[in-house]
């Protein structure tokens, strides 16, 4: 219910586009131009408040983008994710492996909402994790494309954030997936010192 | 008339091409169809298991249309979207294909980050499109030759400007709304580029976080673009210089901070293409002249 409250309004807000779309469709004659400003005035209006309230209503969007203030104290945590073969080598996995969802969104989900599920829904995540990064390992091993370049190769469109890529894989299936917390210091980076503390936060096996 | 309404009626009024509108629907179809084209997955994550689709956010997938399970449903409006985009791009029945694209659109856009709550979903390329697809198959279909003029072809085109132009106006907000004018500070650039090093080190970055007049520079000269690049849109002779600021913004996030802006392509909405296609045929005449 709480959250029809905060989604019912978005869904209005573009269903009344709509509406306002469809009148200035069948409008005519000296009705006409009142009818498109106020489509006009609707339009600037809700994207206005999206931009200055910062409250998401896409693709009336608050366009939020690097809001973050850091400073050489902080401290910054990424996930990392690793297949791990017979032998126990590890090998980074591409950041496409988890395609369509891409690797920083699968980090996001991991470390909002992991430690919240039953020990059932966690194994569930581990298999799933474990089968995906199989299937992709299979995909490149075979030579084939895949994420954005999957048919328009390196002229596709990728994710925005562009991470290094990782098309090395072994030629046998991963027996575990890895996933691990990388911790640095802003300042330290910036001064040379450039090394990531890494923590096993969760390993995934059949 | 009110200066305001004499105002209102030469932003949005002041007759325009066919050309122009034409112009937008191709560049605003090809667009998409290009960053659809290189999403192929995205109706694979109906079949994901359902312990990724948190039950408190269900609301927010339906808004979208988003429900486990159909994943061959999903797999033909995806396909069903290449066709329409490309249709668009054409300009076959333009304002039925430009509604089912916009339709599509609004429904697979959320796809990729909707597990999360779509933190960046505005950033990836497909929002512009959603909402301009949905304006042109609103507004008046332009001839599918020829340059007419009409008031009609000027208010589309100048409010899917104004909303590309919203991606930096507001992302100038949000900086001021979370952090105030303190953002604009050196220190925070040279943060936002270390803190990619313990992902994707990128040397060239770091060269630059570790000059406080250079960090400075780019600090002052997102503040002076992120908040004016708007006024291009109602003052034609700016654009040059913002359109190319903008490439070269872009350019250096990219370069810094390994941040691709998928949206980019849309500077074209910038070009006057009336004076081009004038220029070519003035071009062809002395030519042809020769």
């Amino acid at each position: 219910m709480t959250a029809w409250l905060i989604e019912g309004p978005k869904l209005l807000a573009f269903l009344f586009f709509f509406a306002l779309g469809a009148l200035v469709m069948r409008s005519a004659g000296d009705e006409r131009r009142r009818t498109v400003s106020l489509f006009i005035l609707f339009v600037l209006g809700v994207s206005g408040l999206a931009g200055v309230t910062q409250w998401d209503v896409w693709p009336f969007t608050n366009n939020m983008l690097a809001t973050g203030r850091g400073t050489d104290e902080s401290h910054e945590r990424w996930l990392a994710f690793y297949g791990v073969d017979s032998s126990g080598r590890e090998w980074r996995l591409d950041p496409y492996t988890w395609s369509p969802v891409f690797d920083s969104v699968m980090q996001t989900w991991i470390s909002m909402r992991y430690d919240e599920l039953s020990r059932a829904q966690q194994e569930e995540v581990q298999h799933f994790l474990l089968t995906r990064a199989n299937e992709t390992r299979e995909a490149l091993a075979a030579g084939h494309r895949i994420g954005y370049e999957k048919y328009l190769d390196a002229l596709g469109c990728p994710y925005w954030w562009r991470l290094k890529r990782w098309k090395d894989v072994p030629h046998e299936p991963y027996r575990a997936v890895r996933v691990y917390r990388m911790d640095f210091q802003v300042g330290a980076m910036v001064r040379g010192d450039h090394r990531v503390t890494r923590t096993l936060f969760m390993e995934c096996r059949q | 008339m009110s200066s305001v309404a004499a105002l209102w009626n030469r932003c949005w009024f002041t007759p325009a091409s066919a050309r122009s509108l034409r112009a937008t629907r191709i560049i605003l179809a090809a667009h998409a169809l290009w960053v659809v084209l290189s999403k192929p997955d995205i109706p694979h994550l109906v079949s994901w298991p359902a312990v990724f689709f948190d039950p408190a956010q269900r609301a927010g997938y339906l808004r979208f249309g988003i429900v486990r399970g159909g994943e061959p449903v999903e797999w033909m409006l995806y396909a069903i979207l290449h066709v329409t985009l490309a249709a668009v791009i054409a300009g076959a029945l333009p304002r039925i294909m430009c509604a089912i694209s916009a339709l599509l659109l609004y429904h697979f856009a959320p796809f990729e980050e909707v597990i999360i709550g779509m933190p960046h979903t505005h950033f990836a390329g497909l929002t512009v499109a959603t909402i301009g697809l949905f304006i042109l198959a609103f507004a008046e279909v332009p001839p599918a030759n020829g340059d007419a003029m009409s008031p009609e072809y000027r208010w589309p085109v100048t409010l899917i400007q104004l909303i590309y132009s919203f991606i930096y106006l507001f992302a100038f907000l949000s900086k001021i709304r979370f952090n105030g004018i303190r953002w604009f500070t050196w220190t925070t650039i040279r943060a936002q580029i270390a803190g990619n090093w313990g992902v994707h080190p990128n040397a060239f970055g770091m060269q630059v976080a570790t000059r406080p007049l250079l960090c400075w520079a780019i600090v002052i000269a997102t503040l002076l673009f992120e908040s004016l690049f708007w006024l291009c849109v109602f003052m034609p002779r700016l654009r040059l210089s913002f359109v190319l600021a903008a490439i070269g913004f872009h350019i250096g996030i990219l370069l810094t901070m390994n941040i691709h802006f998928a949206s980019a392509p849309l500077l074209l909405l910038f070009v006057n293409w009336d004076s081009l296609a004038e220029r070519l045929r003035s071009r062809r005449k002395v030519l042809l002249a020769r």
